[in-house]
């Protein structure tokens, strides 16, 4: 073996043991790992030390690595057992607030209290010279930091910094760690600069700032190894594949540069490794063996006939909800949508006066400080209550809370477990989540995750491949930064899993893009961006240098708007569509308050409070997830096993209902797929039942339409929820086995859905984002005032002029392309066809909406029009129903 | 470059008539003048600028349409009603060029500007020849020709500024720019192609014409 290995890990288990702990067996294979030079990926849930498990290992091995830190090991074993404790010198790092060390020291022996105070010191050089210890030579000071800590949530940074430093004084290492994120001022990013912590916490958006600035190679030359904390959460988004290509970047600064992720649990383990450490290079998965039980818990609501067959608020259980929080320490309530939080909110204030400070509201769009603020309060244990959305999903432990609850479907099974893992922090213990359905249908639901968690059916995530929007901003980045060669570049790049397929042409498109603004044969007078110089590929332009670098934390931003209280005090963003609705006097929810708008100016609404009570809450983009597919799945699993229903207390207190259907129409199942015929004063309905999740069905939807649409002018209202759609038409259709059968066919099946998108004008909705990403908007940012004005066009405008001047635009096939894939979930469309082909068509005519289609009826607010007809005409009907409108108003 | 259909509208303001066009101009035959309002002629240009990469057609797709216009109009006089120019223009920009190639091929049309606020930083002198330029509001009985729709002592204001545009309740029409009749003023929605546009709520009173891409109709809130 290596004896230095097991020195060092030796000296893990020393500390552990001193704090009445023990390492597991991942930890040791990681720390292993590690420290024989391996990559990988460490498996293992929330609250089960995989932070111990990925941090130690560069830890020990800098102690192993430097003579100076080994010789004070050294004399620390040696003299752990009988030194003189110096406790004033423990006594004043812990008011230094060198984390929770002082913690450990109080609650430690005596013998671990000598080890800590005498190992524990703030500098190496400090302490050789004070122990008289001058023989050790001093290493000259790195250059910049040794490890990387990546965090995907900036929020978390501070904590994350507090728990890494925790074990190093006891384990006698001289490190510094760090934050570096966007609230990192500019006077702590200097002296990060001069005197570089060994380890920096770190956004992917703060990584690739890094990169930007022309010194990065000095600054980054002593890395050794790169930590992604949660990859998880950043595989398959836009952020992941920014960091993927700054990982590429370092790796070929560094050769021996080790890359470790940590994970929940995903079916694609493997694939999420190998996009982490670049496609060609081998890495270690090290599984935590305890896998953490999740009970799932629901509240039955006492009288299902009367429990709403559609619904938003699940308010028919508020006194079960209040009752369940009552007996609880503290409890996480978690919600799908931040407008779905405000509303809870308020009413658990209204309900309980007396617990109006001790429930507070947590969501994305608050106010980072009252965010802080509010976690802080959870933390030490002030609050009874959080209401909160995916905002907390992730973050800092809250080793009080006792209690989750989740309103509404989780939608996933993934998303199940990781909220239920919220409580119950610690190793062992088991993690409790009680599910609160909203209407009578999410009792399938319930049933249905507490089936697919209970066999650990999780969702994959599947990194993005060739997002040419992220490589652009990469591109100008190292431009800005050190500058780049062309070769070696597209070498580097091709080492991502995202770029892999990369051809030359689409990256000469790109190099094209940055320093010519189109292609060669398209010249694009006045634009600079990038300029091909003697040593590289350079932004020259300072500005365009500092608002790039202002550009790259906006990848995962929406417009925002500044929410603020017209006597001064920031509350929070809102999404700038919805305050773009209101005007000057009306009252909107916010903040779980009721505010009314002052006036608009410089991206900031001006607030005050208002008595009202009736008012508008936001409606947030992209709140909702669509159901997962392994969970559809278990739905329809459970669905089509009515033998099994008593084994669910959801499936009976919903069997009333599901009886109800099948008398009316049927059941759907695994093998059939239910067609429901009616009519109404409305005109003629089509429901159909894919169970494949919103997305994936209005997807279908469109399909069916577009495909029906082609040969004759017809107009249909499409209204999509996870288990179907339905077509509304004012003409009558024939819809038979031969009709279905052919629209459903998988045939032509993107160029058919492309086709159906263009109508629908979603691909210049999604545009947006690659357009902020490549540069091709500039936003300005909250409160940033007139400066940017003149550069200011929405995303929608440049869209048009593209399409119209430069089609072949690269952009522009990707922005059609995320709406196959992301929007339309081409992957799932096309799969779910492929299934649909195999299963029986059931088709029914019932006399009334059933249970099934009743939510799709009455629930019509993400309606879209698929039409034939031209948009001329659509406005001249528009006015012509506003003119009947009006004809009856008076 | 040709339109093919021009259905356009026909309304009497305080004794004159006005024609509202579908492509986003006033033509007034009394005057034998044509209004626009709102070019932002130069905004590609001031993207490039600053490193965005936007292609250069629709300063010479919105000269093309202002030709068509002249050209099935016959107007001896065109009026532009403010934010001529994005920003101040400067020497390169592509604008300028194919602004000076345009007039050459109309030499016989006047061309009036009346200075909006994105025209303030414009150098005018640069213009001689070219565009006359006027820092104030043209009174022009019964009309006043100015950039803000402010009502004015001299007459009823026919101006741009606001870019109007409503909001229509059918789905997949969405907004969409209109003329917009008050009671002390006619506001042009903006006439660049490469320029935004912002919701008005109109009051009941108050006319409103869509624009569509073929014709104009007519809205009543």
């Amino acid at each position: 073996m290596h004896p230095d290995i097991d020195a060092a890990i030796e000296i893990a288990d020393a500390w552990l043991k001193s704090e009445g702990r023990s390492a597991f067996a991942f930890q040791h294979e990681a720390w292993r790992a590690y420290l024989t030079g391996e990559s990988g990926l460490i498996n293992a849930p929330t609250g089960t030390g995989k932070t111990l498990a990925a941090w130690l290992g560069p830890v020990l091995e800098a102690l192993d690595a430097d003579p100076a830190e080994r010789a004070r090991i050294g004399r620390a074993a040696a003299l752990g057992r009988r030194a003189p404790v110096r406790r004033g010198k423990s006594a004043s790092r812990s008011t230094r607030g060198v984390g929770t060390s002082s913690d450990v020291a109080a609650n430690a022996n005596v013998l671990t209290s000598q080890l800590l105070t005498i190992s524990g010191d703030a500098s190496a050089a400090a302490s050789a010279a004070a122990n008289g210890d001058t023989t050790v030579p001093v290493a000259p000071p790195p250059q910049g930091p040794r490890v990387l800590w990546v965090t995907p949530l900036r929020a978390l940074a501070n904590d994350l910094v507090q728990s890494l430093r925790e074990p190093l004084a006891a384990l006698g290492s001289s490190w510094k760690v760090e934050g570096r994120t966007g609230d990192t001022n500019s006077s702590a990013r200097r002296r990060q600069r001069e005197r570089p912590p060994e380890c920096l916490v770190i956004t992917p958006e703060s990584v690739s700032i890094l990169l930007s600035y022309e010194n990065s190679h000095d600054q980054l030359r002593d890395l050794r190894c790169v930590i992604v904390d949660e990859w998880h959460e950043l595989l398959g988004s836009k952020r992941g594949t920014q960091l993927e290509l700054a990982l590429a970047h370092l790796r070929r600064l560094n050769p021996h540069l080790r890359i470790w992720g940590l994970s929940a649990t995903l079916p694609n383990l493997d694939e999420a490794m190998h996009t982490l450490l670049g496609p060609r290079r081998q890495g270690r998965i090290v599984r935590a063996q305890a896998d953490k039980r999740v009970i799932v818990d629901s509240i039955i609501p006492h009288d299902v006939t009367r429990f709403p067959w559609a619904g938003h608020l699940g308010s028919a259980l508020v006194p079960e909800v209040i009752d369940a929080i009552d007996k609880a320490r503290t409890t996480l309530l978690f919600t799908n949508t931040r407008s779905q939080a405000e509303l809870w909110y308020r009413t658990l204030v209204e309900s309980r006066l007396d617990w109006l400070t001790q429930v507070a509201l947590h969501h994305g769009s608050l106010d980072r400080k009252l965010r802080a603020r509010i976690e802080q309060a959870v933390k030490v244990g002030d609050l009874r209550c959080v209401v909160c959305t995916s905002s907390l999903d992730l973050g800092v432990d809250f080793p009080l809370v006792d209690q989750v609850i989740q309103v509404g479907s989780p939608k996933g099974i993934g998303r199940l477990v990781q909220r239920a893992g919220r409580s119950g922090h610690r190793p062992g213990e088991t993690s409790r989540i009680l599910c609160v359905p909203t209407h009578a249908l999410e009792l399938l639901e319930i049933a249905a995750a507490r089936l697919a968690s209970s066999e650990q059916r999780m969702e994959a995530r599947r990194p993005l491949k060739l997002a040419l929007d992220v490589l652009v901003q990469h591109v100008v980045t190292l431009a800005a930064g050190p500058g780049f060669d062309d070769a070696t570049l597209l070498e580097e790049v091709r080492d991502t899993h995202a770029f892999a397929d990369l051809t030359a042409a689409e990256w000469s498109w790109v190099l094209d893009f940055v320093t010519r603004g189109g292609t060669a044969l398209q010249g694009y007078p006045q634009y600079r961006r990038v300029v091909k110089t003697a040593t590289g590929y350079r932004v020259e332009d300072n500005t365009l240098a500092r608002r790039h670098r202002m550009s790259i934390g906006t990848i995962s931003s929406d417009t925002e708007m500044l929410v603020k209280w017209a006597s001064g005090g920031s509350l929070g963003t809102v999404e700038e569509s919805f305050i773009g609705r209101l005007r000057p006097g009306d009252d909107f929810m916010f903040a779980g308050r009721v505010l009314k708008l002052l006036r608009v100016k410089d991206m900031t609404a001006y607030v005050r409070a208002s008595t009202a009570r009736r008012t508008q809450v936001p409606r947030w983009q992209g709140g909702r997830l669509p159901l997962s597919v392994e969970l559809a799945d278990a739905v329809l699993e459970i669905l089509g096993k009515p033998e099994d229903w008593p084994k669910y207390p959801e499936m009976l207190a919903a069997e009333p209902l599901l009886r109800l259907q099948e008398r009316w129409s049927a059941l759907p199942s695994l093998d059939t797929l239910l067609v429901e015929r009616g009519r109404s004063r409305d005109g003629h309905h089509l429901f159909m039942y894919p169970f494949c999740g919103r997305l994936a069905n209005e997807g279908i939807a469109t399909l069916v339409a577009s495909r029906w649409a082609r040969h004759a002018p017809l107009t249909f209202t499409v209204s999509a929820n996870d288990y179907g759609f339905e077509l509304l038409s004012a003409q009558e259709l024939t819809i038979d086995e031969t009709t279905l059968e052919h629209a459903l066919s998988t045939e032509n099946l993107a160029a058919d859905l492309l086709a159906s998108v263009n109508l629908g004008e979603i691909s210049r909705r999604r545009f947006r984002d690659i357009a902020r990403i490549a540069g091709l908007i500039f936003q300005g940012f909250p409160g940033s005032g007139k400066t940017t004005r003149q550069l200011q066009a929405s995303s929608g405008l440049v869209f048009d002029v593209l399409e119209q001047y430069d089609p072949d635009n690269l952009l522009l096939l990707q922005s059609r392309l995320e709406v196959l894939e992301q929007q339309l979930e081409f992957t799932r469309v096309s799969d779910a066809l492929k299934r649909i082909s195999t299963r029986r068509l059931l088709i029914t005519n019932p006399h009334k909406f059933t249970p099934l289609a009743f939510p799709l009826w009455a629930g019509r607010l993400q309606t879209q029009m698929i039409s034939s007809e031209s948009w001329q005409s659509r406005i001249e009907r528009a006015a012509r129903d506003l003119e009947a409108y009006a004809l009856r108003a008076a | 470059m040709r339109y093919a259909p021009r259905d356009d509208m026909e309304i009497t303001l305080h004794g004159q008539q006005l024609i509202l066009h579908p492509q986003r101009a006033v033509i007034w035959p009394a005057r034998k003048t044509l209004l626009i309002a709102d070019p932002h002629f130069g905004k590609d240009d001031v993207f490039r600028r600053a490193g965005i990469a936007l292609p250069r057609g629709p300063v010479i797709a919105d000269l093309q349409r202002l030709t068509a216009l002249i050209e099935s109009e016959a107007p001896e006089r065109l009026v532009v009603l403010g934010d001529f120019v994005h920003a101040a223009t400067r020497a390169g920009d592509s604008f300028l060029h194919a602004f000076q190639v345009w007039r050459r091929a109309h030499a016989q049309l006047n061309v009036e500007v009346i200075a909006g606020n994105h025209d303030r930083r414009e150098a005018t002198d640069k213009w001689q020849g070219l565009a006359l330029w006027h820092a104030h509001a043209l009174i022009e009985p019964p009309f006043v020709l100015a950039h803000e729709p402010e009502a004015h002592a001299e007459g009823y204001v026919i101006a741009g500024h606001i870019h109007p545009a409503v909001r229509l309740p059918a789905r997949g029409v969405g907004r969409v720019a209109v003329f917009w009749q008050r009671e002390q003023a006619l506001v042009l929605p903006s006439f660049g192609s490469f320029t935004g546009a912002a919701l008005v709520r109109p009051l009941p009173e108050d006319k409103i014409y869509a624009v569509g891409p073929e014709r104009i109709v007519p809205l009543r809130f």
